[in-house]
C-alpha cells in the first residue's frame, strides 16, 4: 500500500516518519522523483505543508529554510556570493525551480553542488528531532533526518566556491569549497570541503591544519599536497590522475580568489 | 496499490477537482487529460525540458513531479497560450525566429520564453541563457532563441502581431528577384507544432491500443540456450510474447537505403544470437505498458556467454570470435570462395545476405572494404619535399532525437497502417513488406511530424516489429522507446581510426594523400560500406590533388549498432584530413589558411576522385559548377581577423584560432528519387503532394515556397500532404542532404507541369496562343486581349464538359552534382593550469547556393555546429569490460546545452548561384556537423600547441599534452 502523506507540523512529520519506517520525506521532488534516484519507498511525506521557506540573516547568523529552492535562494537579496554562485552550479533554471537545499543535503548526493560550501561554513542543521548536527556529521553518518533549518555564522571567514563540469549540463568532475579567515595574512581558519573526489563530500581536514599552522602555504605545494591526499577512482569523468591534479588546482584557485578578495 | 488522493488544482486558468494516484508522473497525468504539449525526452530525468510546465508560475519539468504534490498549485502548459485557432504572440515570436525545426519541446520553448518576460523587462543575452538553461535543443543550435525573444518583444505590443510585422530582420534576404525563396517566411507546420496539437506518433494513439516493450540482453555477446516465457504468456494482459522461436525467419538489414542497398542483410527479428548489450531477447505486447514490463520479467533465459568483441583491433585480430558467424549468401556477384568462407558457419547465428560484393568477409568480422583512388600516390609521396602520417580517432556518438523512436501500427480493413516516425517512408514500406511477407499494397505508411532524427530515424528499428504483431494478432500496437534504448539499440556514428599519409612540396602543393579509415559498425552491418565511405568522398575532393588513395574497413563487434547519423562519415574523414592539412602546415611553416587556400577546389574543377568513391555502384567525376569557398573564406578571415593574436587578462589562458573547409553533397545523383504532384483545387487554390519526408527543417515549407514561386500564388493559399505512402508518390527519403535538391526540385518541376496546363486552358478559355500569356500574382493567367483566375480555370475544368482536374506531376532523377560548401573559423581559449576548453567564437560560412529559407538554414548550421561541438568537447558513449555502456543518460552521455552554445556565434549564408537546385539551392541539411572537431581542434594547438588527435577533446587530453597529468 503506498501513501503520500502530508503532515502540518514538524513534530507530525517526524511521528509519521517513525511510523512508516522506509517512507521518504518530499521536498521539491528533483531528486526523489527521478528515474535514476536509487531512493525507493511506498510511502512519501510532503514537506510542502510544513513551508519551511524562510531565510533570515541576522546579526551574525544566517538561517535558510530547508525547503528553500536553489532558485530562492539565488533571488535572495541577501544571499552571499559564494552560496549563490553554489546554487547557480545546477544550470537548469528548470530544475533550480524544484530543488531545495535540504533535499539536495539529505540526498547524499556524491556530487552534491551545495554540501562544500555548507561545510566550509561549518554550517549546523536544525532537524526535525530537536537536534543540531554540523552539516559535516549529517554526510558523515549518513543521517536520513528531516532538516528543518541550515544556519552558519556569516561574519566568519571568507569564502569562495569552484565547479568543473564535462559540460553546462553533464556531469560535474569536482565541486570545491574553501573558506579563509585571516589575521593580517595570517590564516586563522581554514577550511575545504570537496566532492567527486569519492562517494561522499569531504573536508580536507589536514590540509586546512597545515595552512592555519603555517607549514604549507598556498600555491604549487599546496596543489601538490591536495592531489597527493585526495584518492579518486578512474571512471567517465576522467581518470583518477586528472582527478587529483584538478583537484589540487581547483582548492588553490578557490583561495586565490579569496585572497583576491581580500587583498 | 495505492491510496488515491483528491486534488483541487487549476490547469490553465481553470479548477479542477482530480481523483488522482498520487505517485503518477505529472507528465503522464497531463497527457492523459489529453495535454499534448507536456512531452517526456528522458523518461522523467528531467535533462532536457521537453516536460516544462508552469508551476504556480515558475518553470519546472512535469516529469520530475507527482500528482499528489499538484493539491493546491496551479499548472500552465502552452495551450493556455492559443488564441483560439491562432498562435500567441510568444508562440509565433518562436516559430517566425526559426525556432521551432522538430518542434518536439516547442511548447517548453514558449512557456520559458513567457516566465523570461514577465520576469525580466528586457533581458540580456545573460538572462536569456539562463532562462533556457533547462531545455535541450538539438536541431537549431539555441542560437535563434535570442531573436525569438526580440520577436516576442515587438510582437507584446501589436495586437496584430504577424509575420514580417515587426520592424526586425529575422535572416538576411537573398533573391531580390524572387517573392519567396531566399526571403524568411513562417513555417508552415510551425503553429501545428507549438499549438500543442497532434503531430507525432503519439499523439494518434488510440486507447484500445497494445503496448510493446522489449527484453534486451545485458550480455554484449552470447548465445540464447534456452528461453522460457510461459510464465509471461500467462500473466492476465498479456496479449504475445515473440521470441526467435515464433518470428519470421526472414533476413533483412535496417538501413533505409534505395534498394538494391549496399548494406548486408544480418539481421533476424529475433536471433538466438546476442550482438550486443541491448539487442533484442524477447518482445511483449499487453494491455498496459506496466503488464508488458511485468512479463518481462518473467521470462527466463538462459545464455552461453561468449567473448565480446568491442574495438577494431579486437575484430581484426586473427583467430578473434567472429560477431556475424551465419551462412552468407549474395544475390549477385557471389565470390569464388563462397563455399570455403562458409565452411565454418554456425547456424544458430543464422544467415549474411550482400544484394552485391562490397569486400566483406563476415567470418573475419569485416563487414565490407573498398579501395581506390587516382593517380599513383607512392610516386607522388617520392616528389615530395615534405610527407606527414598521422592517426586520428572518433568515438561513437548518438543522435539523440528529442522524441524517442517510436511507432503506432493498426489494421484498417485489410491494411496495414504505420504511423511512423521516420525520414524514409518508402524504404520503411518496402522493409516491413519483406519481413512479413506481404505485398506493399498492404501497408500504408504515414510518416509523422518528426521530433528529431538526424539519420537515427533512416534506419528500421521497431517498426517492423510492431508491424508483424498487429498483422497477425489485429490489434493495434504501441511501442516509443526509453532513453536508454536510443543509446543501446538504436543506429549511432561508426568508431573510426582514420590514418591519413599527406605530401607536400616546400610551396605548399599537395602531391599525394592516402587515407586509411577502419571503422568499427557494430553488431550489424547497416551502413557498413557508405558511412565510412564518406570520410572519404566528402573530405577528399575539397583538395587538388593529382595522387589519392583510401581505403576503408569496416569490422563487426559486439559494440550497440552504428549506422546513419547527420554527415554520414564525413565529420570524421573532415576531422582527419583537416587536422592533417593543419599538421602539414605546421611542418612546412605556412600558415594553415593560404595552405588551404592554394590547394583548395574552386569552381571549375573537376574532381576526379569521385569516379571511384560512388556509393555501392561506379562513381563518376564530378565537375564543380558552384562554389562559395572563396568569399566564405574571405569572409570568416575578416570575421575573425585572422592573423591577429589575442591575448587573455589571465596568464594561464592562451588563445588560439582555427580555420577548416568542409563540403557534403545534395542527395546521391544517380540513386536518390523523388516525385511530387501539384493538384489545381477546386477554387484555384493548391495542393502539394511531396514524397519527402520532412524531418523539421523546413522541407515542406521549401515544396511550398518554391511552388509559389513558379505558379504566383501566395503561400496561404498552398497546402502540402508529404511523406504519405498513400497519398503522395515515392520518395527515397531524407537522408544523404537530398530535401532541397530531389524533393524540392520534384515539387518545383511538378508546378512547371501545372504551370504548361494552365496556360493551356487559359490559351482555350482565352483563346489568346499560349506564347502571349503570362502567370501573375495573385493567381491569374493574363493575355493580351484579357486575364483568368486560377479559380476560373479550375472551374471550367471541373465541368461535365471540362478537362479535368488539372494536377502537375514530376519524377526528379538527376547525374548533375551541386556540392554545398562552407569554410569554418573558431576562436578558442585553453586554461593551461586546468585544460578547460572555451569556444570563445564560432563562424559558420556556409555555401548553400540559394538559401531558399534563410532562417531555417541558419537554424540547421547553429544545430549542426552545436551538435558537432557536443561530439568533439564532450559526448562519448562509454563501455565497461563487459560491453554495457555505462552513460546511457543525456547528463552523463553530455549533450551540449544552452551554456555551451559559444559566445560569438554566427552563421553567415554565403550565396551561389547553382544551375541545379532549385531556384539555385543547394542542401545545407548536412554539412556544418562537418567542422567543429578539426576546427576546434587546429585553434587549440594554436593556443597551447598541443595536438589532439582523438575524440573528445577533453581538458584531460590537454593536460596531458602538455605533460601536467
Amino acid at each position: 500500500m503506498s501513501r503520500f502523506l502530508k503532515p502540518l507540523t514538524i513534530d507530525e512529520a517526524v511521528a509519521l516518519k517513525k511510523e512508516y519506517p522506509g517512507s521518504l520525506y518530499l521536498g521539491g521532488g528533483s531528486e526523489l522523483n527521478s528515474p535514476l534516484s536509487d531512493a525507493v519507498s511506498d510511502t512519501y511525506i510532503s514537506l510542502e505543508a510544513l513551508n519551511l521557506k524562510a531565510c533570515v540573516r541576522g546579526n551574525h547568523t544566517t538561517i535558510l529554510g530547508a525547503s528553500t529552492t536553489f532558485q530562492e535562494l539565488m533571488d535572495w537579496d541577501e544571499c552571499p556570493d559564494a552560496l549563490k554562485e553554489a546554487a547557480g552550479f545546477l544550470t537548469s533554471r528548470n530544475v533550480r525551480n524544484q530543488a531545495t537545499l535540504g533535499g539536495n543535503i539529505a540526498a547524499h548526493l556524491p556530487d552534491s553542488y551545495m554540501l562544500p560550501i555548507l561545510m566550509v561554513l561549518d554550517a549546523d542543521l536544525e532537524l526535525g528531532n530537536d537536534e543540531v548536527i554540523s552539516a559535516v556529521q549529517y554526510v558523515q553518518e549518513h543521517r536520513q533526518n528531516l532538516i528543518i533549518n541550515i544556519r552558519y555564522d556569516h561574519t566568519r571567514g571568507k569564502a569562495a566556491v569552484k565547479n568543473v563540469l564535462r559540460s553546462s549540463g553533464g556531469l560535474s568532475v569536482l565541486s570545491a569549497a574553501v573558506c579563509l579567515d585571516f589575521e593580517g595574512e595570517k590564516i586563522t581558519k581554514a577550511a575545504i570541503a570537496v566532492s567527486g573526489m569519492g562517494p561522499k563530500v569531504i573536508r580536507l581536514t589536514s590540509i586546512e591544519k597545515t595552512l592555519v599552522d603555517g607549514s604549507l602555504k598556498p600555491g604549487a605545494d599546496l596543489e601538490k599536497a591536495v592531489a597527493d591526499l585526495v584518492d579518486p577512482v578512474s571512471d567517465l569523468k576522467g581518470s583518477a590522475e586528472y582527478k587529483k591534479y584538478l583537484c589540487g588546482v581547483t582548492v588553490q584557485d578557490c583561495i586565490s580568489r579569496i585572497q583576491e578578495a581580500v587583498a | 496499490m495505492s491510496v488515491e488522493m483528491t486534488i483541487q488544482w487549476t490547469l490553465n486558468g481553470k479548477t479542477l477537482f482530480s481523483e488522482v494516484n498520487p505517485f503518477q508522473n505529472v507528465q503522464e497525468f497531463l497527457r492523459n487529460l489529453g495535454i499534448l504539449s507536456v512531452r517526456d525526452s528522458d523518461d522523467h530525468a528531467g535533462f532536457t525540458g521537453s516536460d516544462a510546465i508552469l508551476f504556480d508560475g515558475k518553470v519546472v519539468n512535469a516529469g520530475l513531479l507527482i500528482a499528489g504534490q499538484l493539491d493546491g498549485h496551479s499548472v500552465e502548459t502552452v495551450e493556455s497560450q492559443n488564441r483560439g485557432n491562432r498562435m500567441g504572440y510568444l508562440q509565433a515570436a518562436l516559430v517566425d525566429a526559426g525556432a521551432v525545426q522538430s518542434g518536439y519541446n516547442a511548447g517548453a520553448e514558449a512557456l520559458i520564453l513567457k516566465d523570461l518576460l514577465e520576469r525580466v523587462e528586457n533581458p540580456t543575452e545573460e538572462d536569456i541563457r539562463d532562462a533556457f538553461s533547462g531545455l535541450f535543443v538539438r536541431d537549431f543550435g539555441y542560437q535563434p532563441l535570442f531573436k525569438a525573444v526580440e520577436l516576442a518583444l515587438a510582437y507584446a505590443d501589436d495586437p496584430d502581431y504577424d509575420h514580417g510585422s515587426a520592424d526586425i530582420e529575422i535572416a538576411p534576404e537573398y533573391r531580390e528577384d524572387l517573392r519567396e525563396v531566399g526571403t524568411p517566411r513562417r513555417k508552415v507546420d510551425g503553429a501545428q507544432l507549438i499549438m500543442g496539437r497532434k503531430a507525432y506518433v503519439e499523439d494518434r494513439v488510440e486507447p484500445e491500443a497494445l503496448h510493446m516493450k522489449l527484453l534486451r540482453s545485458s550480455f554484449a555477446h552470447a548465445y540464447i540456450k534456452s528461453i522460457d516465457t510461459s510464465m509471461a504468456e500467462a500473466l492476465p494482459g498479456v496479449h504475445s510474447v515473440i521470441t526467435y522461436q515464433n518470428c519470421p525467419d526472414v533476413y533483412y538489414g535496417t538501413a533505409g537505403q534505395g534498394f538494391p542497398e549496399p548494406s548486408p542483410y544480418d539481421k533476424r527479428m529475433f536471433s538466438r544470437k546476442i550482438r550486443h548489450t541491448g539487442d533484442r531477447v524477447a518482445a511483449v505486447v499487453a494491455e498496459s505498458e506496466q503488464i508488458a514490463l511485468d512479463a518481462l520479467a518473467l521470462i527466463h533465459v538462459d545464455y552461453e556467454a561468449l567473448t565480446p568483441v568491442m574495438s577494431i583491433d579486437q575484430a581484426k585480430a586473427p583467430g578473434a570470435p567472429v560477431v556475424q558467424n551465419g551462412f552468407i549468401r549474395y544475390e549477385a556477384g557471389a565470390p569464388d570462395d563462397l563455399k570455403q568462407q562458409n565452411a565454418a558457419a554456425d547456424e544458430r547465428d543464422g544467415q549474411v545476405i550482400y544484394q552485391f560484393p562490397i569486400g566483406g568477409k563476415p567470418h573475419e568480422n569485416l563487414a565490407s572494404y573498398v579501395d581506390g583512388g587516382i593517380g599513383d600516390v607512392e610516386m607522388g609521396f617520392k616528389a615530395s619535399d615534405v610527407v606527414l602520417e598521422r592517426t586520428y580517432e572518433s568515438s561513437q556518438i548518438q543522435c539523440t532525437p528529442l522524441e524517442t523512436h517510436s511507432v503506432y501500427t493498426k489494421m484498417e480493413g485489410d491494411r496495414l497502417i504505420i504511423h511512423a516516425s521516420t525520414q524514409v517512408p518508402w524504404h520503411l514500406r518496402r522493409i516491413v513488406a519483406r519481413v512479413l511477407g506481404i505485398r506493399e499494397n498492404k501497408i500504408h505508411v504515414i510518416k509523422e511530424r518528426i521530433g528529431g532524427g538526424y539519420g537515427s530515424k533512416q534506419d528500421i528499428l521497431l517498426e517492423e516489429l510492431a508491424a508483424w504483431v498487429t498483422w497477425n494478432t489485429g490489434k493495434p500496437v504501441y511501442y516509443k522507446y526509453s532513453r536508454k534504448e536510443e543509446f543501446i539499440s538504436c543506429s549511432t556514428r561508426h568508431v573510426m581510426r582514420i590514418t591519413v599519409k599527406i605530401g607536400a612540396m616546400k610551396d605548399g602543393t599537395m602531391t599525394a594523400v592516402d587515407m586509411k579509415v577502419e571503422a568499427n559498425t557494430g553488431a550489424f552491418g547497416n551502413h557498413c560500406l557508405t558511412v565510412p565511405m564518406n570520410a572519404c568522398s566528402k573530405s577528399l575532393p575539397l583538395f587538388l590533388c593529382d595522387h589519392f588513395h583510401f581505403d576503408v574497413s569496416t569490422y563487426y563487434s559486439n559494440i550497440p549498432p552504428a549506422g546513419a547519423y547527420q554527415g554520414y562519415g564525413a565529420p570524421k574523414g573532415s576531422y582527419a584530413l583537416q587536422m592533417a592539412v593543419a599538421e602539414l602546415a605546421e611542418e612546412l611553416g605556412i600558415d594553415p589558411l593560404a595552405l588551404i587556400e592554394k590547394n583548395r577546389v574552386r569552381e571549375g574543377s573537376m574532381l576526379e576522385i569521385l569516379k571511384c568513391l560512388g556509393e555501392g555502384r561506379e562513381g563518376s567525376a564530378a565537375p564543380v559548377v558552384s562554389c562559395g569557398l572563396g568569399p566564405a573564406l574571405e569572409q570568416g578571415k575578416e570575421l575573425i581577423q585572422w592573423g591577429t593574436d589575442v591575448e587573455s587578462d589571465d596568464p594561464d589562458v592562451k588563445i588560439g584560432k582555427g580555420v577548416v573547409i568542409i563540403q557534403q553533397g545534395s542527395g546521391l545523383p544517380g540513386l536518390d528519387h523523388a516525385n511530387a504532384e501539384v493538384k489545381l483545387l477546386t477554387d484555384g487554390t493548391l495542393l502539394v503532394r511531396s514524397g519527402g519526408a520532412d524531418l523539421g527543417t523546413g522541407l515542406d515549407t521549401l515544396c511550398v515556397k518554391v511552388v509559389s514561386e513558379v505558379l504566383s500564388v501566395p503561400m496561404e493559399d498552398i497546402s502540402v500532404v508529404s511523406g504519405d505512402t498513400d497519398s503522395t508518390s515515392f520518395d527515397t527519403g531524407a537522408y544523404a542532404s537530398s530535401g532541397t535538391y530531389f524533393s524540392g526540385n520534384a515539387a518545383m518541376k511538378a508546378a512547371e507541369d501545372l504551370k504548361a496546363m494552365l496556360l493551356k486552358a487559359a490559351s482555350e478559355m482565352l483563346d489568346e496562343p499560349e506564347n502571349d500569356l503570362t502567370i501573375e500574382l495573385p493567381a491569374l493567367v493574363r493575355g493580351k486581349k484579357g486575364s483568368v483566375s486560377f479559380e476560373d480555370i479550375a472551374r471550367d475544368s471541373l465541368t461535365g464538359e471540362g478537362r479535368g482536374q488539372l494536377i502537375g506531376s514530376a519524377s526528379y532523377i538527376t547525374d548533375d552534382q551541386a556540392f554545398p560548401y562552407g569554410a569554418h573559423f573558431a576562436q578558442v581559449a585553453v586554461n593551461t593550469r586546468t585544460g578547460a576548453i572555451e569556444v570563445q567564437k564560432y563562424y559558420a560560412l556556409q555555401d548553400c547556393g540559394t538559401p531558399i529559407n534563410p532562417e531555417l538554414a541558419q537554424g540547421q548550421v547553429y544545430g549542426g555546429v552545436m551538435k558537432s561541438i557536443g561530439h568533439t568537447l564532450y559526448e562519448e558513449m562509454v563501455f565497461d569490460e563487459r560491453g554495457r555502456c555505462i552513460n546511457t543518460d543525456l547528463r552523463s552521455y553530455g549533450v551540449p546545452m544552452m551554456g555551451d552554445v559559444p559566445k560569438d556565434f554566427q552563421v553567415h549564408l554565403v550565396q551561389t548561384d547553382d544551375p541545379f537546385g532549385p531556384f539555385g539551392g543547394k542542401s545545407i541539411a548536412e554539412i556544418s556537423v562537418n567542422g567543429a572537431a578539426p576546427v576546434i581542434a587546429n585553434a587549440i594547438h594554436d593556443a597551447c600547441g598541443v595536438w589532439i588527435r582523438s575524440w573528445p577533446l577533453t581538458p584531460e587530453k590537454v593536460l596531458k599534452g602538455l605533460g601536467k597529468v
